[in-house]
């Protein structure tokens, strides 16, 4: 332990000798771990909300497609969906966009029944109950200048403007959820849209056991062939899927530069300057051996990757958690007519940040000791005629 | 009396590099016994192979042939980890360019053969500074070598030579760079050491330091082989 | 052995920040868990909602029933698009200056 310490002293030691140098390696290669795990943090953090808040959603949709396009669902569909084993609940849902042509925005039209809460903790006001009336999501509110028992203007399919009475606005917190969302009762809807009666937008069925939700999407298939089911994990995939895509987009652009680093540190390491190399000879000389030389590079190597990565793993946590990621969100997030504005929840995932740590503090302590190693096996002899 | 032989080189033969177009042969079957707290001088022109006989005494390098024996114990096919604990028991180098390490403080710079040892600061600091106190130096132990002269420098890298308390002081053409007062200096405290109990090599084409009265046997060399050896 | 003890200090203050983020980070998910999350979930179950409102304009991640499996463009069918509502830019934000407000005339006509 004594001996650790004392070559962790000499190999800082050295460090210290060529400050300008070893700072610069530390500040670069710690803004690059900043950068990747920045992007990992975010990501997992965006993933990880959407798979919390998606597993209260329905675990079945079924939507009906003629050649190939989506097309509305009569309710016999939910009575037959009903009568298959395993089925908890079938519930028609009637729903549509909006396109806004005034923001040009799209908005999610959504009919609800009687029998919902009149109040929420994420409403200011109530939900519409009566005919003509409407609850807002905050971005909509936010684009139309809408407050509380404003009226919000829309167009039918008729092309005759109606007037509804806002009830009710989605609070901030639930704009992830509801952020485009125009809530209406599902009679005002369907006379809204023009719907025929009888039919619904896609069905959302229910099941008691989640293990047998392909089974039950597979019969929902057989026994109505028009349908299309989309089981929960499949939408909660695409989300994934967007954000991994995303991300590795800029994980590969900064992955690359990961890459650079340690080719510049495999190069630094290897083209020992004569200064080192002599170093080194001297070393031997007095009385250290092959292993003391590479225990001093193992450690020199350590302290920088280890300085680095603790540095830029704050730096992430901060700019992530802390700054709301300023510099990457526009990325991740993307963007939309109107976006959410949502604070993100600090989900961190431990096991990523040991990969991390291994995948940056290895490859750099790596790319110090091998080449050393040349030089560690000089015989001391050389030294006798430097 | 009869001293018992510290060091013996039997029959060792030196080439460097001997696969390769360049190959050198530096010494020719060299034998040569080292009786213990005597004063050897290694003495010849450049090339003659004084320093490569050292790097062999020392341990430092390995014969291509022959034997090298210390205190009893052949080192020459000795594995790299006893070689080199062999080596920092018995010897200690005080080398022709001295090889002290730049911006390191002296004191550093006395204790580095110290460090792969499983010796605690204190006790190694305590070292250190007794010995930087003999050669009149521990008011300088902060301050980084470049800083001091060179007869301060050449008494750092004897104390440097000395940390292990080793057997054997081996020091190759350590007058070179110096002036006579300097070269004076030094062989008046390698004197101090031998009369201390220390056995002394020195490789060396100095009349100053062969024709010292303090040293007992003047080997000479020349190309590879000991042509003569003069014993007072 | 003080660059020892500098470095080994530095090290330790960063793996304290680094403990204490992710100590506040543990208690910020249990709140957001106790408060905020189960009255989004309520929310999402009674509304039957199916996904995010993140991307409005995109086909299938505001509503994925409304994506044709086939679409002009696409890699292959059933391939996911790599950006949905875009990716690196975002609009001009617009601004506003004619608002529609409609009053209710007597009669209940606009």
């Amino acid at each position: 332990m004594k001996r650790h310490l004392k070559i962790l002293e000499h190999a800082l030691s050295s460090l210290r000798r060529r400050t300008g140098k070893s700072l610069a390696i530390i500040v670069v290669y710690a803004f690059t771990i900043a950068v990747l795990a920045s992007v990992l943090f975010l990501t997992h953090a965006l993933r990880t909300e959407a798979n919390l808040l998606l597993t209260a959603a329905p675990d079945l949709i079924v939507q009906r497609q003629i050649a190939g396009r989506h097309e509305l669902v009569p309710y016999q569909y939910a009575e037959t969906i009903r009568q298959l084993p395993g089925v908890a609940n079938v519930q028609p849902r009637l729903w549509g966009y909006y396109y806004d042509a005034l923001t040009k925005a799209n908005y999610t039209l959504m009919g609800v029944d009687q029998g919902l809460p009149a109040e929420w903790p994420l409403i200011e006001g109530r939900m519409p109950e009566d005919i003509a009336e409407c609850a807002v999501g905050a971005g909509v509110a936010a684009v139309r200048g809408l407050r509380l028992d404003d009226d919000l203007a829309l167009i039918d399919s008729s092309n005759i403007g109606r007037i509804f009475t806002v009830t009710g606005i989605f609070q901030p917190e639930s704009s992830l959820l509801a952020n485009d969302l125009v809530v209406m009762t599902t009679e005002e809807l369907r006379d809204f849209f023009g719907f025929a009666d009888g039919q619904a937008t896609d069905l959302a069925v229910r099941i008691y056991n989640p293990r047998e939700i392909d089974v039950i999407a597979r019969k929902i298939k057989r026994e109505l062939p028009e349908t299309r089911p989309i089981t929960r994990s499949e939408i909660v995939r695409t989300y994934d899927a967007v954000f991994n895509w995303r991300s590795g987009m800029l994980l590969t652009v900064f992955a690359s530069a990961l890459v650079a680093f340690c080719i510049l540190a495999w190069d630094k390491a290897t083209g020992l300057s004569a200064e080192e190399r002599r170093e080194i000879g001297i070393l031997k000389a007095i009385g250290w051996d092959t292993a003391d030389i590479l225990l001093l590079k193992f450690w020199e190597g350590v302290a920088v990757a280890l300085t680095a990565f603790l540095l830029g793993l704050v730096g992430a946590l901060v700019h992530v958690f802390l700054l709301g990621a300023p510099l990457l969100s526009a990325v991740i997030k993307g963007w939309s007519v109107i976006f959410p504005d949502f604070e993100l929840t600090p989900y961190l995932d431990l096991y990523q940040v040991c990969i991390l740590a291994f995948l940056t503090i290895t490859p750099y302590v790596v790319s110090t000791v091998i080449p050393s190693w040349k030089a560690a096996v000089t015989d001391p002899d050389s030294v006798m005629r430097m | 009396m009869t001293m018992q032989p510290l060091i013996q080189a039997e029959l060792v033969n030196k080439i460097y590099h001997p696969k390769r177009p360049d190959a050198f042969h530096a010494l020719h079957d060299v034998s040569l016994t080292i009786t213990a707290q005597s004063v050897v001088a290694l003495k010849g022109p450049s090339g003659s192979g004084k320093t490569s006989l050292l790097s062999l005494l020392g341990g430092m390098a390995r014969p291509t042939s022959g034997r090298v024996v210390v205190a009893g114990r052949e080192i020459s096919r000795l594995p790299e980890r006893f070689l080199t604990g062999v080596r920092r028991k018995t010897f200690g180098f005080v080398f022709q360019q001295l090889q002290l390490i730049r911006n390191l403080p002296v004191l550093d710079n006395v204790l580095l053969p110290l460090y792969p040892l499983d010796l605690g600061p204190g006790e190694m600091r305590l070292r250190g500074m007794a010995l930087l106190e003999q050669f009149g130096l521990n008011d300088k132990a902060s301050r980084r070598i470049e800083q001091l002269s060179g007869g301060e420098q050449q008494r750092v890298a004897i104390a440097r030579a000395l940390i292990n308390d080793p057997q054997v002081l081996i020091a190759d053409e350590p007058t070179a760079h110096l002036d006579n007062r300097l070269a004076e200096e030094f062989l008046e405290i390698l004197q101090t050491l031998n009369e201390q109990g220390r056995t002394i090599i020195i490789a060396t084409h100095d009349p100053v330091v062969f024709n010292h009265n303090f040293v007992q046997t003047v080997v000479n060399m020349h190309d590879g082989k000991i042509t003569g050896t003069t014993s007072r | 052995m003080m660059y020892c003890r500098m470095f080994l200090g530095t090290i330790l203050l960063l793996l304290s920040v680094t403990t204490g983020i992710f100590f506040w980070a543990d208690r910020q998910v249990a709140t957001q868990a106790q408060s905020l999350t189960s009255a989004r979930r309520e929310m999402v179950r009674q509304l039957q909602l199916t996904d995010l409102a993140i991307w409005t304009e995109a086909r299938y991640s505001r509503h994925p029933s409304q994506a044709d499996l086939f679409t002009p463009f696409q890699e292959f069918p059933g391939a996911l698009e790599h950006f949905p509502a875009g990716s690196l830019l975002a609009p001009p934000s617009f601004n506003l200056n004619t608002q529609l407000k409609v009053a209710l005339r007597a009669g209940g006509k606009s």
